[in-house]
């Protein structure tokens, strides 16, 4: 848990871990030290969950003294994980990563100490490959685990290709969601003109909104009743406003960041999303669930959740001219967009639990009692 | 040049300072590494002066920083202050391997009131993005340059989107190459099977080897008569190895690192290289110069170059599915590679010039003449 107090990658665990507590179970969590607001920490805190905030560096007379020290007598930052892992006595650990190798060395700690531990990979790349001295730890450090998750097949077989070596001990967590499972939306009035919900975090290099706006600039676009509104917060933010400035392209709007997407799903049509990388969006799964369809690159988990011209559409690559086909089909099937919308809400009910976090929470219990 | 001592990207420059120490002062602003690299000396030994970049405090600051608060700490001196004061240059070449790691230097000309051009050797699209906070810092900067000079088109355009800005005073320049302009290595005696090559640093984030090794996976091409042969050195090296062996890839070999290009061709019949990041290759102009047929992903300058069917096959973006569509294009047309390479072979005398670096260099003149 790097650079963010509480982003996507969090809630599984954060879930779990109140599922876990819940059922009496003692948990502990090592979180990295964050400056920003700690909500959820609080919350778990509160629910009995004990909590280690993981410093980066040691105290002042620490430091001092470390210069003067070798690195092997180095005085560490407090709070070192594997002081309260040790006290704490764990059945199991439970590493979690927003990408495949952020948690390695405590992995490897786990191995070395002979702690049962599995992991989560949220999200996994091919733009981001593990150099070989790393590839090959993190091929033990896979045949020891007890779990591994992803939330991908895609995420699970390019990290397999990125150590070379089968991880026999995989398998697929679902991610949280925050809406209904059972009951997808209403369809929004579609008399003025259809509307597109871009959500995500507002960094092109991985969300890609700079793929759509370049086909929304096209000739053919600016003549068609479509509004897309972009969703969510990032530091590219004002790039994109003013991106979106020098294309002229004018039916856009920033609808920021929203924490209940049941909300937007009342009034949109379609999610378009055309990312360069992911893990398995969860924005797909709640759009999907509330009857819509989807636009989207085959990054990653997309094609598994989506069946091209069936619940949405999909583009090979994230291209531009690639996009703009996915885009141009998209179009000439809006009168189906209704119907695709009821088959994604189905094909998706039937693919992910109702209760994620409950039914990860059980496969942990499960690999703690084995 | 702050992570590897030398690359692809150190040629343009290197190249040009040397070819500049005839006739004009030379000073070259170069990371601190522990050792002059040897091209490094030999322009030293025209005449250049070296600075190497310092970037630590010097001792006496370092002493006071170990009991200051951080607030109050020294701050690491400019390491260009020196070579600005020193050398009063006229104009000064920032070249970057990306887009942002010639911000100091950029500062200091500001600082400094020096003329500055910058070139950019490639422009990732799925990997780094300035923040709008660096995007505020480093666009003003590009457009206070003289010239941004950019490998390819696509280069250049996707920085446009990136910084949501045109460039008005962008050009292209082309790298020099690791071959003879009058190459012309014989075409392969034996027409089966057929010899690919792929021949780049073994990096996979970049150059996307993996994708070959998902194609060459699937059972139509284990059992065509095709080898598929790479060269080159990286991180990903062992990985590739332990995949080329787990998975049985009969048709496919690792054959190390390489600087003799033209004996590469003599031994090949076309250039694989399905990256997912670029300028433009060098290994695209050395093979286009050798007069082999190239099949590409549509990155960087590779479609400016590649012209699906005419001179080789652009696949149409760098995923296993569509590298696979474009090396079947290549198969169905194999008895027609020395054709296509001859027609490669025009393309890049119509593109490349003979001396890159000569060009370059006389570019650079005209400019610091033009204040």
């Amino acid at each position: 848990m790097y650079g963010e107090t509480w982003g996507g990658s969090e809630q599984l665990w954060g879930a779990a871990a109140h599922v876990l507590l819940k059922a009496e179970h003692r948990v502990a969590a090592g979180v990295n030290h964050w400056p920003g607001p700690r909500r959820e920490w609080d919350a778990l805190q509160a629910a009995g969950c004990e909590l280690h905030i993981r410093e980066y560096f040691p105290r002042l007379p620490g430091r001092l003294l470390n210069r003067f020290l070798s690195t092997a007598q180095k005085i560490p930052a407090p709070n070192a994980t594997h002081d309260w892992l040790k006290n704490f006595q764990p059945d199991l650990v439970v590493v979690c990563q927003a990408w495949t190798d952020d948690g390695l060395e405590i992995m490897e700690m786990c191995r070395c100490h002979q702690w049962k531990f599995a992991s989560i990979v949220q999200a996994a790349s091919e733009y981001q490959w593990p150099d070989d001295a790393r590839a090959l730890r993190l091929r033990e450090v896979y045949q020891a685990v007890c779990g591994a998750f992803f939330v991908s097949r895609h995420n699970w077989h390019l990290t397999e290709k990125q150590i070379a070596d089968p991880i026999a001990r995989g398998e697929i967590a679902w991610n949280p969601f925050s809406v209904d499972h059972q009951k997808p939306l209403s369809w929004p009035d579609e008399n003025q003109s259809f509307k597109l919900a871009c959500v995500g975090r507002l960094q092109p290099d991985a969300k890609g909104q700079d793929i759509l706006l370049q086909v929304l600039a096209q000739d053919r676009w600016r003549q068609r009743p479509l509004t897309v509104t972009f969703f969510g917060k990032g530091v590219n933010r004002q790039q994109i406003e003013r991106l979106a400035a020098m294309l002229g392209v004018k039916k856009i709007q920033f609808g920021g960041f929203v924490s209940g997407v049941s909300g937007i799903w009342k009034d949109h049509h379609a999610l378009v999303l055309p990312s360069r990388k992911e893990g398995l969006p969860i924005v797909l799964l709640e759009a999907s669930l509330c009857g819509r369809p989807a636009i989207c690159n085959r990054t990653a988990g997309v094609p598994e959740v989506l069946d091209d011209g069936v619940t949405g559409f999909l583009s090979a690559a994230p291209e531009v001219d690639l996009f703009a086909e996915a885009m141009e089909r998209a179009w000439e099937n809006r009168s189906h967009w209704r119907e695709m919308g009821l088959r994604a809400a189905e094909k998706v009910r039937a693919l992910v639990p109702e209760k994620p976090a409950e039914t990860f929470a059980a496969r942990l219990a499960q690999l703690a009692s084995m | 040049m702050d992570v590897f001592p030398w690359g692809g990207s150190e040629e343009l420059w290197s190249q040009a300072a040397e070819l500049l120490c005839d006739g004009h002062q030379v000073a070259c602003s170069i990371h601190d590494w522990p050792e002059l690299h040897s091209r490094v000396l030999a322009i030293q030994k025209r005449g250049a002066k070296i600075y190497p970049r310092h970037s630590a405090p010097s001792s006496v600051a370092r002493l006071a920083n170990w009991f200051l608060p951080q607030r109050f700490k020294f701050p690491p001196p400019n390491p260009f202050d020196q070579c600005f004061n020193e050398f009063r240059p006229e104009l000064v070449i920032i070249s970057q391997g990306g887009t942002a790691d010639g911000l100091q230097a950029m500062r200091a000309c500001q600082g400094h009131g020096v003329p500055y051009v910058l070139i950019v050797h490639a422009v990732p699209e799925a990997v780094f993005w300035a923040d709008d906070r660096q995007i505020a810092e480093l666009a003003p900067l590009y457009h206070a340059a003289r010239r941004v000079y950019f490998i390819s088109e696509r280069n250049r355009h996707s920085l446009e989107i990136q910084f949501a800005a045109r460039f008005t005073n962008a050009a292209i320049v082309r790298n020099p190459f690791n071959v003879s302009y009058q190459a012309d290595p014989p075409w392969p005696e034996a027409s089966e099977p057929l010899r690919l090559a792929c021949v780049a640093r073994l990096e996979f984030y970049a150059k996307g080897q993996d994708l070959l090794l998902d194609v060459f996976a699937q059972p139509k091409w284990r059992e065509r008569a095709v080898q598929l042969n790479f060269f080159g050195t990286g991180p990903n090296q062992k990985i590739l190895q332990a995949r080329i062996a787990a998975e049985n890839l009969n048709n496919v070999a690792f054959r190390g690192f390489t600087s003799d290009i033209e004996f590469v061709w003599a031994e090949h019949h076309a250039l694989v290289l399905p990256s997912r990041q670029e300028g433009l290759p060098f290994v695209l102009v050395e093979a286009f110069l050798c007069r082999r047929p190239a099949v590409v992903s549509p990155v960087g300058g590779n479609a400016e170059m590649v012209r699906d069917g005419e001179n080789g096959f652009v696949a149409r973006a760098a995923t296993a599915d569509l590298f696979d569509e474009a090396l079947e294009r290549l198969w169905q047309n194999r008895s027609s590679l020395a054709e296509l390479g001859k027609n490669a072979r025009a393309t890049v005398e119509r593109l490349v010039p003979a001396e890159p670096s000569k060009r370059f260099a006389e570019e650079l003149v005209s400019l610091a003449a033009d204040r």
